[in-house]
Formats: structure tokens, sequence, C-alpha cells
């Protein structure tokens, strides 16, 4: 199984992410670690993902202790349990009352008293996990992407103005915008190291993604939370889902989002064939549906994004084998050009400037930046702008699945798509699935 | 409004010194004193006696843009098609619009049909071909009537892969030598707007270029359905937008023009291609083997990185143009040049001749005062520049041009070619598709 990714992020199974973590009490970086005054955490979503980000946590500050967890499948949040016991030991406070599972369990989580949420759960959830926290007082990590659609995004911009009204902190797992290479070279690049920007590029070019069988006992839609990469209504795709990271470098550097999306892309790499015939056999015991099941993701998308200075930036995302990968951004401006993250070079090749400082990880970074704004009671609030960031991936999405060219404004103020209304999330319960037809440009609505 | 099959854009109607001044800018072409239109006695030679091979809508409509540029001296004098119903339909459309002799003389017997159609007209006393058959034959075409010593005037794309460009490189240089002269349908390098602003942007207007973006996104274009009478071989040629072995697939056949354009303001071809492409919305099998969309990112050798976009689809954004950016501006070769505030700082003001006409009296012109044009290698990298993006899309494989120009085996040419049985290629894919 392919599970390519440069940040580390993907294919971590619960038993690698713990063996990757900092054991408690290590000397942290960040963290104020002011005397005996804990920090209790809770998590939804206890994937790869979700239990690495408490091993971040743990590892971003000694008075981090886990004590809730909640996940959609009973054996995912009773394991978490578990390990987070073994490995944390009294950093663990987990009481049997508060592990949770099922569709609503994040309510139960989010009710508990905590002073912040992990929540790492399927994106097409997060905007209402947020909202859940925001209005029971916790402050949030989460992980991107924060929504799939227009409607899920306005709903994350308006529980980060909630967020602030309450003084609440919001940080997000878009690691690279604390990474202090980064920063420092964002820097430079802001006060004009290489002028007036003009251009840029920026791509998610990796190999694929995994593809997770039936599980005894599930029901079709309980199966497709579990495999969620391969809907677009639970992860947005992989544009959305994988490549929101560079995007977000791109935002980064305009200070914003672009104006206009023109895209085009397909899917014809993507064959699951086997493994969703071996699902719906498992499901159903036939194959008739089995064409559905291979998912309604595209393999590519290419996007021209142009910046309200007009500049134009290209954006790919694609999964496909045996082809040549690139994960990277870059930033050209009149006076140079530079990869964000730790050279600038004028327009012949020289370089202008380099980050020589000390590299620090970004993904333990965004915990201490969360703690430190709670204790200090001077709130950090990264809601708006992963909401943009991902809105804008999203964008290129609709481009490429409509093949029309879409505007900010209308994607932000008009469009209607929205995969998971209120109305169907009340409801949500094991039974049968949610499926979409595979966009076509042309004949595909824009909504 | 852009047409779609040509991406012609309307003209208006010119003066007759309009259209001297824009022969006399064309790249190549020779400046003439007092205005003259460009003599029918020149070089020694009276009539230029033309032979058409490829009968279908863009070759007949070439034989009128050249009888149009050259009202005198330019004779229609054989034509042929791969199909008799073509070369008939053509060749009754052209009578009735050309019943001067002087300057349209095709009798039966100097009407070939058939695989051998190009010889016999080459071999049938023309001095000048004008040759639009589907791209995958064009090399071949080319060297026949090189090696012949004819002048030719021949579409774009000149090629479908690697082989079929090195063969185009190597009869321009045959032509080079032979003072033959080869223009190729690429013309937008004969329209004054396009030529001043390259001036300009070779002069330093828009300083060191950074990046540029070109597409051709519009909608489907005809299909020709396979009657139960047709072999494979007929259907497919018949067809031949949809099968890659003769058009190169869209990205070769139409986005060609708009790769030429930035290659020429960069002077030179990228170094890198890096693509992505697929079958979005035209899947059926009546559409070949083709994609219907490509974004492909071209890297130049100063390391400035392009974008490419093209597409076909119906009901979908369209989009036809270029757009270049450099370090003190950029242009959209709309007549204007905008410094990075968007201030304009170039205006062309000029005449807009029908540049399909243009390229035929420059083509005449430069014949005629022993100079000929020789556009062969020029178009064959701009071609190549589009096959290398379908390659790297077809693979998933960024590649460099020298390396497809040098070592790439790919060629797409039957072995055979007669009516009769031709699988179709199966569509191309990264992980499926190898690079060779």
């Amino acid at each position: 199984m392919d599970n390519q990714s440069i940040s580390g992020k993907r294919g971590i199974t619960a038993a690698s992410a713990f063996a990757g973590m900092a054991i408690a009490g290590a000397s942290v970086n960040m963290a104020s670690g002011q005397g005996t005054d804990r920090v209790r955490i809770g998590l939804i979503g206890c994937g790869g993902r979700g239990t690495g980000a408490v091993g971040d946590a743990m590892s971003a500050d000694p008075a981090v202790t886990i004590c809730g967890v909640s996940d959609l499948f009973k054996s995912q949040a009773k394991e978490a349990a578990g390990r987070f016991a073994k490995q944390f030991k009294d950093r663990c406070q987990i009481k049997p009352d508060n592990v949770f599972w099922g569709f609503d369990a994040y309510r139960k989580l989010a009710a508990m008293d905590l002073d912040y949420v992990v929540m790492a759960a399927p994106p097409v959830f997060r905007p209402y996990h947020l909202r859940a926290c925001i209005e029971a007082g916790k402050s949030v990590f989460m992980e991107k992407p924060v929504a799939v659609d227009p409607a899920g995004a306005r709903s994350v911009i308006a529980s980060a103005r909630i967020a602030d009204e309450k003084g609440l902190c919001i940080t997000c797992g878009t690691q690279r915008r604390h990474a202090s290479d980064y920063k420092a070279t964002m820097e430079q690049i802001h006060q004009g190291a290489i002028g007036e920007l003009v251009g840029g590029q920026c791509y998610w070019n990796g190999g694929g993604i995994w593809y997770r069988d039936v599980v005894d006992g599930m029901s079709e839609l309980e199966w497709q939370c579990h495999n969620w990469y391969h809907f677009t209504w639970l992860s947005g795709d992989q544009l959305v889902e994988q490549h929101v990271h560079n995007i977000d470098i791109m935002n980064w550097c305009f200070g914003g989002p672009p104006a206009k999306f023109l895209a085009m892309g397909s899917r014809q790499t993507r064959d699951y064939s086997r493994q969703a015939r071996d699902a719906a056999i498992k499901l159903n015991g036939n194959d008739r549906k089995a064409r559905q099941y291979e998912g309604d993701l595209y393999c590519h998308i290419g996007t021209e994004m142009t910046y309200p200075n007009g500049a134009r930036v290209l954006s790919m995302g694609r999964h496909a084998p045996k082809s040549t990968n690139r994960v990277n951004e870059r930033i050209v401006g009149d006076k140079g050009s530079s990869d964000c993250c730790n050279s600038i070079v004028d327009h012949k090749g020289e370089k202008i400037w380099s980050f020589n400082g000390k590299g620090t990880e970004g993904r333990t970074e965004e915990h201490a930046v969360l703690i430190e704004g709670m204790k200090n009671k001077k709130p950090v609030n990264e809601g708006r702008r992963i909401a943009e960031s991902t809105l804008t991936a999203i964008g290129c999405r609709m481009s490429a699945f409509t093949g029309r060219e879409i505007s900010w404004d209308w994607l932000l103020n008009s469009s209607k798509l929205d995969y998971l209304p209120p109305e169907l999330e009340k409801q949500l319960k094991p039974g049968p699935g949610i499926f979409h037809e595979v966009a076509v440009p042309g004949q595909t609505k824009l909504i | 409004m852009v047409n779609a099959s040509s991406g012609k854009r309307r003209f208006g109607r010119q003066s007759r010194r309009d259209f001297l001044k824009v022969t006399a800018l064309s790249a190549g072409a020779v400046i003439l004193a007092g205005g003259r239109l460009p003599s029918a006695r020149a070089a020694g030679t009276d009539t230029i006696k033309v032979g058409l091979i490829g009968c279908g809508g863009r070759g007949t409509e070439a034989v009128v843009d050249c009888l149009t540029a050259n009202p005198a001296g330019v004779q229609v004098w054989a034509m042929g098609d791969l199909f008799k119903d073509r070369l008939d339909g053509s060749h009754a459309g052209l009578s009735k619009k050309f019943s001067d002799k002087a300057r349209f003389d095709v009798p039966g017997d100097r009407k070939f049909s058939g695989w051998d159609n190009h010889e016999k007209v080459i071999a049938s006393g023309v001095d000048m071909i004008i040759t639009a058959t589907p791209p995958g034959f064009r090399p071949m075409i080319l060297k026949a009537a090189i090696d012949a010593g004819k002048h030719v005037f021949m579409e774009k794309p000149v090629a479908v892969d690697p082989a079929g460009i090195r063969s185009v490189i190597e009869s321009s240089a045959s032509a080079e030598a032979k003072k033959l002269a080869i223009v190729a349908g690429t013309q937008r390098r004969h329209e004054p707007v396009y030529i001043e602003t390259i001036k300009r942007i070779h002069d330093g207007m828009i300083g060191e270029l950074v990046s540029a973006q070109c597409y051709w996104n519009q909608g489907l274009l005809w299909v020709h359905n396979r009657k139960p009478e047709y072999s494979d071989m007929e259907w497919q040629v018949r067809n031949w937008l949809y099968f890659t072995w003769l058009s190169g697939d869209h990205i070769v056949e139409q986005h060609v023009h708009n790769l030429d354009v930035v290659n020429w303001a960069f002077n030179s071809m990228p170094a890198l291609a890096y693509g992505m492409g697929g079958r979005a919305a035209r899947t059926s099998q009546d559409c070949g083997n083709i994609y219907d969309h490509f974004a492909v990112e071209f890297e130049y050798e100063n390391r400035a990185r392009t974008i490419s976009m093209c597409r076909q689809t119906d009901k979908a954004a369209d989009r036809v143009s270029e757009r270049v950016v450099g370090t003190k501006g950029y242009s959209n070769f709309d007549g204007t040049i905008c410094d990075h505030k968007g201030s304009q700082i170039w205006k062309y003001d000029g005449p807009s001749p029908n540049p399909y006409v243009v390229e035929h009296a420059d083509l005449v012109a430069g014949i005629r005062a022993g100079k000929p044009l020789n556009e062969g290698k020029r178009v064959a990298e701009s071609t190549l520049t589009a096959i290398a993006g379908r390659m790297s899309a077809y693979t998933g494989r960024a590649l460099k041009l020298d390396w497809a120009l040098k070592s790439s085996k790919l060629d797409l040419l039957p072995k055979n070619l007669a009516f009769g049985p031709l699988p179709v290629e199966p569509v191309c894919m990264p992980g499926k598709t190898a690079l060779i």
C-alpha cells in the first residue's frame, strides 16, 4: 500500500504514532510550564492523526493531561484510551465514563470539563465538532482541512467569531505556519525581499492513499466513515484533504485567498475495483454497488488561482502511481523567488537570503502556542485563516468538478453546496451510506 | 469571438496599404520600394504552381488564404487527398470560387486520391505545396516535398511524436541548404500586434521573464462517426482528431499555437515539462484515445515556470490566450503592456490584417525575393513543447525536452499505412504507460 507522505502524517497507525512520541516529562521548548496547573484535553477522532496530535500536545507542555476520548467506533475509542494509559501513565486521566463512541459521541466529550479539545475526525464533521466545543466554552486544536464545502467553511468562520467573543483559542494543523524556518522566510517575503508578488506554484503530487476494508459488524455508513478518504462528502477530495497545506502557504504569501479559480481534473488512475468489490460482497452479499464503493475522488486537479493583485498561481494536486512526485511551494516576485521555507534567490539564481536559525517542529508548536494563549489570556485564533485556506482548496476542487470558473466572492457568499446539512447530521446512524456520482465537468451543476 | 476549430478571430477589412505595411513588418519579409504589391515577376519565376495535399476544411481554406494574399502569380495546379470524396468536395468549392484558370487549374488528371496522393501531387509539376493532412502524416509529406525541391506551406502541428520532430528538423535543415521556403500555420507569428509586442518584450520593456500562462480551453469539436463500411484505418483517419497517432492529442493539435507564443517570448523551448491530464467528460469510445484536458507546468532554462492549460469540454469555462510576466510588467497580447501596478506602458495602434492571409503573402514574397522564410525548426520546437507536455501527462513523469528530442524512441506512425484493421491504442495513463 502506497502511503506517500512528505509530512509523515499519512498512514500512521496508532502504534507507530505512540512509538514516535516524546516521553512524557522530557524537555520541551515552548511551554510555560507553570507549577502544577494542569491542561486537560480531550480527543475527538482516535485515528492515527488524532492520537498523534495528543502526543504532540504532551510534548508541548508537561502540564497536559488527556482526560477523555471519543470516536465513531467503540473499538477505536477504547483502544486509544488503553494506549494513552500505558504510554502517559499519570498524565492519562481517562475515566471509563469518559470514553465515548457513536455519531453523537463528540457532543458528550464537548460537555466534559476540559481546557481544550483535539479534533481529528473526517473533515466533513469538523464544523460540527468545532461549534459544539466552542459553544461549550472549550478551546480547540483542529486538524486540517476544516470543512469539505462552502457551508462548512462558513460555519467554521462563524465559530471562530464566537471563539473570539468568548476569548477562546483555536489553532489548527497547518504546521508549517508554526515552523521556525517557514516563519522566518515568510517574514522576509512580507518585508519585500522578493518585491511585488507576480506568480507562484504549489504542489502535492504523491503516490496514493489507503483504502480500508469492511470490518465485521460495520454498517454501510460506518464503513464509509472508516474508509472516509475516498468519498468527497467525507474528505473533500485529496485536493482539500492534503493539498490544503500547500495552498495555505500561497495564501500566507499573498495575505489572503485568491479572487478566481480555473481548474481541471479527472479520476482515471484511481482503481479500487478489487477492494470495492470485496467490500460490496462483505456488506451486501453481491457486487452490485462495487462501482459506488470505489468512491468519487478525482486523481488529479490542476488549478490556476488568480490573486487579487492579478498574480496567477499554479496549484497541482495528484495521486498517481509510478509518477514524478512533488510536494512543495514556490513564490515569485519581481525581485526574486523563494521556496517559502528557507531560501530566497534573485532572478539570476544568486542567493539573497538563507534561513540559518534553529529549526523548530511545527506540530508541537501548534499546541504550545494554544496553551500559552490560554494561560496568558492572549487568545490565538487561527480559525478564520484555516477556513479560508480550506475554502480555497474547495474552490479549486469545485472548479475542476464542474469545469466552471469560480470567484472567491461567490464561494464565500453564494454557493449552496452542503454535503452534510444540519438535519442530515442529526440523523446520522448506522445504516445505509451516502454516495455521489463522480463529477463530470460541463455536466455537474455548480451549486 | 473565437472559431472553435481554428481559433480564428474576425478581422476587419483592411486597405491595400495596411496590407503592404503588414507584409513589410512580418519577420523575414522583404521591404518593398514604393509600396507595390509583390511582383509576380521576380527571382526568375513567373507563376508559382501550388499543390494542395489534404483537402479538408483547413487545407481548402489555406488555398483560399494563399490566393487572397497573392491575387496574381499563384496558381493551384494539383490536389490530393487520401479520400476521393474529400478531394471532390474541396475541388468543387475551389473551382466555383476561382473560375480564372490563371489562379485555379486542376483538371481530372491532376486530382489524386489514395495513399500515394502526396507523391503524385509533388511530382505533378508544382513549385510549392500546401499541406493540411492530419499531423501524423506531416513529417513524411514534408520530407517528400523538400527532397523533391518544393517550397512548403504546412499546417501546425508539424508532428505527433519525437521521431516526427527529428524528421521535421532534418527536413528543415535540408530546406535551408536548398533555399526552399517553409512556412507553418502558426499565424500569430505573422500578426502585427504579436510581432510588435514581442519586439518590445525582447527589448526589455517587461524586464526579465519570470512566468507565463497560456490557455486553449474551449468546447467540443466535430466528430466523424464510424460507418459500417469503414475499416479501422479509414475510420481513424477520417476521425483523426481523436487518435493520438494522427492528431497528437489536442494539446499538440490546437494548443501548440499558444505554446509557440510563449516560446517566442522566451526565445527558446522550455527545459522541462511536468503535467497532468485525462478524460473527465469525453470518455466514449467514439472519441478515440485522446484526453480532454491537460494542465502542464513548463520550466525554462532561466528557471521561470509557466502554466499551460487546454481543454475541450462543452459548457465549461473557455479561454484562449497567452500572458507573459516579467520583472517590470506583463502583457496579455491584447495590444497592451502593463507594469505591475496595472498601468499601461505601451499600446499597439496599428492595423490588424488577417494573419492567415499574411502568412501566405510573406511566404510568397520571400520566395520571390530569393530570401525564403524557413519556420521549420521553430515550429518543430513548439510542437515538441506540446508533445512533451502530453507525454508528461500520459506517464505522470516529469521530462526534459532535451531528452525527448534526442533520446525518446516514441514513434506512433503505424508500420503499414493501408486500409484495414488497426486496433486503437489504449488510453494512456500514469502507472500504465511507460515513458519511452
